[in-house]
């Protein structure tokens, strides 16, 4: 599929591709190089606004959304676990408390009533 | 404190690849598709089926392939591959180079989409560096180059 384009119209298009092109493009090959590290700050600061509590009534994964382990509570509530070592600690009847501000959830088990602790900043590779 | 799940020191080395083919158009607006097998380092294989839309300027078809490193811990399978993903795209004569990851949309407004660094950002993330080879038409045939930025949503089929 092609037409032809006039002068003025190849030149605006060039133009505007100078323009587009050489900053895209210098952006992404300067993080590429100098800065390929997530920034993992926003998601430690969405993770902290979030406050729930409840006993787990499923879990489950959500292949539509990158295969994130789910965990479903009593209120509706659903929040994503950061691996599946999580995700096998969670069984229904469990009961689950995330204060605002915190980045750690607590889990009470419904047969032991020990308490499991996860934190949220073990999801970042520490080299 | 008892913890639950294990800490950030365990080393991490598992990632995979992908290869097929891709659609991209954007005139200003536009619109991505793509579609090809993606594979892990633990042997797992899948096919994927994506589309999206695209901010920029470029239009190409071919082929294209690249690799898939993990940004978290836990690793990366096939399976998380599927969901939203964004990236930027960019092509020069018949060669392409595409840099782009997962993305949280519940987390990000459209800018902040755009930020390499909140690239693979998400539970079970990925960071993607890919080349293409494509056939330019409409005007990219014409000026030699394409940029553009795009965010898609991918569906994939586990092969084994």
């Amino acid at each position: 599929m092609s037409w032809e384009l006039s002068t003025f119209e190849k030149r605006f298009f060039r133009g505007i591709m100078l323009l587009l092109f050489i900053p895209t493009f210098s952006y992404v090959l300067y993080n590429n190089i100098f800065n390929n590290k997530v920034d993992w700050s926003n998601f430690f600061e969405y993770k902290k606004s979030k406050q729930y509590n409840g006993f787990v009534t499923n879990k489950y994964i959500d292949y539509k959304d990158h295969a994130i382990e789910k965990v479903v509570l009593d209120n509706n509530m659903t929040f994503g676990l950061i691996s599946t070592e999580w995700y096998n600690k969670f069984d229904t009847g469990d009961y689950v408390f995330k204060e605002k501000g915190s980045l750690i959830i607590k889990l009470v088990k419904k047969n032991t009533q020990d308490t499991l602790y996860f934190d949220y900043r073990d999801i970042e590779i520490k080299k | 404190m008892e913890r639950g799940g294990g800490g950030n020191s365990k080393p991490v080395s598992k990632g995979g690849g992908f290869i097929g083919v891709s659609y991209n158009f954007a005139l200003a607006g536009g619109w991505k598709f793509n579609t090809g097998i993606v594979w892990d380092d633990e042997g797992g294989l899948a096919f994927y089926y994506g589309s999206g839309v695209t901010i920029g300027l470029a239009a190409s078809i071919g082929l294209e392939g690249g690799d898939i490193k993990p940004t978290t811990q836990s690793g990366f399978t096939v399976d998380n591959f599927g969901g939203t993903s964004a990236g930027y795209d960019f092509s020069m004569g018949l060669a392409g180079y595409s840099n782009g990851g997962s993305i949280d949309t519940g987390k990000f407004r459209a800018v902040e989409r755009m930020n390499m660094s909140n690239f693979g950002d998400t539970k079970k993330g990925y960071k993607t560096n890919s080349g293409s080879l494509s056939k330019g038409g409409w005007f990219k045939g014409r000026f030699g180059a394409g940029a553009n930025w795009n965010q898609t949503y991918t569906g994939v089929l586990r092969i084994k």
